[in-house]
């Protein structure tokens, strides 16, 4: 009874473990993950993503902590202002090196997302994978589950060691520390994750329709300068992603003194959900209807 | 010659008052002519100076007949009575004895004209020890500056014979009159009171007049929480003992009058802070209220005295001092009334006065309203750099002493590199007067076109996770017209508000109803906020209300005011006392806003639809795809 029990339970972990080992979607996520951490571009953005915090903790300490909401008061608002300022080239700058940072990393982040499909095409190994028993959709989503999880997770470690090194830093005490990591830290997270997620998808779904990743490329770089320039000067500035995901993050931290970003923010996540989503489905439509030679 | 001489008496008689005031401006020079008193009186008494321990260099005071008053019971002086004496040479001195208890802590004040001349005069307290026949000196005066002041507070160990000697240490010019008066020092804590013994005079003074009996002085030092706020002095005769006396209250004024502590002396009277007079047969405590120092102009006085009449009856009576918490916005400064100044290149700083509580935590700004350079951001940068700001624990004399001297270090210090400088969660540690000094800092040569206007507010923090419930005594003045709002703030909170983003706040303030008051909450959240900000206006407030109601409630939602989003980080909570007195009790509870259901479940249905739409696009990809 008890060996059969045993045996019955050791045969699901197994069975579990081999899903997860065959499945085609996770085994493009490994090898993607695999290749963007082989690839100088990923040290880039990882440097963009890591510039602002270090220049932060060494070169503008944060003062002693006098109260228990001090820290928060200091962490809040500069990582809300550092995770916005990565989506938005341009911005004012608000937290040390943002605008050079968030160069680097939209135009890395872009250059990276535009060779997703479009390098398969051009060195002609999408046939290879074609005939492999895979879903088309597999390949999309492999290769963004891959990436997103890497950077998403790397975005986190890189959050809660500046929130670790700010508490070291302002002689914060432990509940101090432990308030923001439970109502500040995930918030900014699922933000950073919501701007990833919109331009991974929107370029990726530019890497299917270009035959070449540099015209991806450029034309990703094209439309989100040109969303940075046209926009903020014609339209109005509350039409750009950075704004919309404001709102988002302002109604659960504080951004300044100042109220930012106005608007609903349920309206923002079904704009972007919607965003998100269609990216997704057109990436399909094209990769799907797409011949290959 | 007959009709000559006997005129000469009768102009000698007729004379006879004027001469004797005439002994007050007597010439230093002739040291003859050395008159212990000088007031004219019309009783006489002999005057002994019982030198009978002299000290070295010791000034031989003969037996004189003159016009002094003093009483000595038992060739010794009374504890309260004043003493005077005329110009006395170099290394010469003077002496009182008195019968001192042991366990008991005295004050000798010696006061008079030298204290603008070059004159250095020292007290020295000696002890006749009468077992081995031999004077030891307890303790003595360790100012040595011309023309100072000489205050000296002791204590006796033993019960016995003490001797006053008051020493010419040096004399430089000539004095026409000193005064000493030796006290009993009451230490009163604040609430605590502090009994002592009143006795019957056993020697009546030669005075018929009956007004003139004995008396016994106190002296209250002068304490932190008497400053700024009234307080009221309370005298409790016991039970048992009738005793029917008078008290009257000086302010201790040191370079004064000599007349004034002259208690035998008709205008000295009408110096007093107040006079009066207890009887047990009333039973009833007097009390009498003492206006606060700077209501008076009195920065640097060190204490009360206070003279008692005894008139009937032998016992120990008690006293205690109660600080009223009572503002005047003439003299004091309540915490949380914006404080405007003015900085330029001549007057480099300004002293801020507040009377701050220990381990009470504030939050106080300092904010730059005009002034600063628009165009040039070097000269603007440089000139916001230059504005520092300093605590110093003390009155603004001493905070203005110890911040011209270059050795001295402040409590605190900051600089200011924004338009806004916070002064975060300051939290003194003992219980005073706290002094904020404002000020440019030349070093870097800045230069300024105007002068810079700057605002300086301080608030008592009241963090809400810590007390449920926040319990306060105020006592508001029924003089003030409840249709102008002054800058009357009895009480001013500010409450982070940051961490309750999204709640319902709501403040209960209970009032009893002799009390009439208003309240008000307000944001205190932008700059441009901070620059609005005053809190005596409903304009900016959040809500107010107003009234003699029992309760007084007054709610609002963090982060949202109707239905805009503003950034909430600090709530101020004031209480204007109209009229009345009473206590206050404000409690305060937070509830969760209710949640948009339909917007949410808008949003959540399309989140699980997008889900849905691209699993089924990626699972049956080909069946769709390919045919779209």
């Amino acid at each position: 009874m008890f060996t059969s029990d045993l045996q019955f339970n050791f045969n699901v972990f197994k069975k579990i473990k081999s899903a997860i080992q065959d499945s085609p979607l996770l085994i493009l996520a490994r090898h993607q993950i695999r290749q963007t951490m082989g690839s100088r571009r990923f040290f880039i953005i990882l440097f963009a993503l890591i510039l602002p915090i270090g220049v932060q903790i060494i070169y503008e300490p944060a003062p002693a902590a006098t109260t228990v909401d001090d820290l928060r008061d200091f962490y809040e608002p500069f990582d809300a202002k550092y995770v916005l300022n990565l989506f938005s080239p341009l911005g004012v700058e608000r937290v040390p090196f943002g605008n050079l940072a968030s160069l680097i990393f939209i135009i890395f982040l872009i250059l990276t997302c535009s060779e997703f499909l479009a390098q398969e095409y051009e060195e002609k190994t999408i046939s290879i994978l074609l005939v492999k028993p895979l879903r088309r959709s597999d390949i999309i989503f492999g290769k963004l589950l891959g990436f997103f999880f890497l950077l998403s997770t790397l975005e986190f470690l890189i959050l809660l060691s500046h929130a670790t090194a700010l508490a070291w830093q302002m002689q914060a005490s432990t509940e101090a520390l432990m308030t923001i990591l439970i109502f500040s830290l995930p918030i900014i997270q699922v933000i950073f994750i919501l701007g990833l997620l919109f331009i991974s998808t929107f370029m990726i779904m530019l890497s299917a329709f270009f035959n070449k990743g540099l015209h991806a490329a450029l034309t990703g770089i094209l439309i989100f300068f040109g969303d940075e320039i046209f926009v903020r000067a014609i339209v109005g500035t509350e039409y750009r992603l950075e704004y919309q995901i404001g709102i988002i993050l302002e109604e659960f931290v504080s951004i300044s003194n100042d109220n930012l970003y106005s608007g609903d923010y349920l309206f923002s996540l079904d704009v972007l959900i919607i965003s998100i989503t269609s990216f997704l489905l057109l990436t399909m439509i094209i990769f799907y209807r797409r011949e290959f030679p | 010659m007959k009709w000559f001489k006997l005129s000469l008496i009768l102009i000698t008689l007729l004379m006879y008052p004027f001469l004797s005031i005439t002994s007050i401006s007597a010439s230093p020079t002739d040291q003859k002519k050395q008159s212990y008193t000088i007031f004219h009186r019309t009783t006489r008494t002999t005057m002994d100076s019982m030198n009978d321990n002299k000290p070295k260099n010791s000034f031989s005071t003969q037996q004189q007949s003159n016009n002094y008053t003093a009483l000595f019971i038992n060739e010794t002086g009374i504890i309260g009575w004043p003493y005077f004496q005329t110009f006395f040479p170099e290394n010469g001195n003077f002496t009182i004895n008195y019968n001192l208890e042991a366990n008991k802590t005295y004050t000798a004040f010696l006061y008079g004209d030298y204290l603008k001349k070059q004159v250095d005069l020292d007290i020295w307290i000696t002890w006749y020890n009468t077992t081995s026949n031999t004077t030891e000196m307890v303790t003595f005066t360790r100012n040595h500056d011309l023309g100072q002041q000489d205050i000296l507070q002791f204590s006796v160990t033993t019960t016995g014979k003490y001797s006053i000697v008051i020493y010419n240490h040096v004399s430089l010019e000539e004095f026409s009159l000193i005064g000493l008066i030796l006290l009993e020092t009451m230490t009163i804590d604040d609430s605590k009171k502090e009994s002592f013994h009143v006795q019957e005079p056993t020697v009546r003074p030669l005075s018929v007049t009956p007004q003139y009996h004995t008396y016994q002085g106190l002296f209250i030092p002068w304490q932190d929480t008497y400053q700024d706020v009234n307080f009221t002095i309370t005298f409790f005769p016991s039970e048992n003992h009738p005793i029917t006396l008078n008290a009257s209250i000086y302010p201790a004024f040191t370079p004064r009058d000599l007349l004034l502590y002259d208690p035998y002396h008709p205008e000295s009277l009408q110096q007093a802070l107040s006079v009066t007079t207890i009887s047990t047969k009333s039973a009833r405590n007097s009390i009498s209220t003492v206006l606060g120092p700077r209501e008076k102009g009195w920065m640097s006085i060190p204490g009360l005295i206070i003279f008692i009449e005894t008139i009937e009856g032998n016992g120990d009576l008690q006293i205690s001092v109660n600080t009223i918490e009572q503002y005047d916005i003439k003299y004091t400064t309540p915490l949380g009334v914006p404080q405007y100044f003015m900085l330029n290149q001549t007057s480099t700083y300004t002293l801020i006065s507040y009377y701050l509580d220990a381990n009470t935590k504030h939050d106080g700004f300092l904010w730059v309203i005009d002034g600063l350079p628009p165009t040039s951001p070097d000269n603007r940068q440089d000139i916001l750099e230059s504005i520092k700001l300093q605590v110093w624990k003390g009155s603004p004399l001493e905070a203005e002493k110890n911040f011209l001297d270059p050795t001295k270090v402040p409590l605190m210090l900051k600089e200011s590199r924004n338009t806004i400088k916070h002064l975060k969660a300051f939290q003194p540690t003992t219980s005073g007067r706290y002094t904020f000094i404002a000020y440019l800092d030349n070093t870097k040569n800045i230069n300024m076109s105007k002068p810079l206007t700057l605002a300086f507010n301080i608030f008592e923090r009241w963090d809400l996770s810590q007390s449920r419930n926040q319990e306060f005594i105020v006592t508001a003045r029924s003089t003030i017209n409840p249709s102008e709002y002054t800058l009357q703030s009895f009480k001013t909170f500010f409450i982070p508000i940051k961490q309750w983003k999204g709640k319902n706040i709501t403040f209960q303030v209970t009032i009893p109803n002799s009390l009439e008051i208003e309240t008000q909450l307000h944001p205190f959240t932008s700059m441009t906020d901070q620059l609005k900000f005053t809190p005596f206006t409903h304009s900016s407030s959040i809500t107010w209300k107003k009234g003699l109601n029992q309760q007084i409630t007054i709610a609002a939602e963090v982060g949202r005011r109707n239905k805009d989003k503003v950034n909430d980080t600090y709530w101020i909570l004031s209480i204007i006392g109209i009229s009345g007195s009473g206590t206050i009790r404000i409690s305060w509870a937070a509830a969760n806003v209710p949640i948009n259901w339909i917007d949410l479940t808008i949003t959540g249905t399309i989140l699980m639809a997008c889900l849905v739409i691209l699993i089924i696009f990626s699972w049956k990809g080909e069946k769709y795809l390919y045919s779209f």
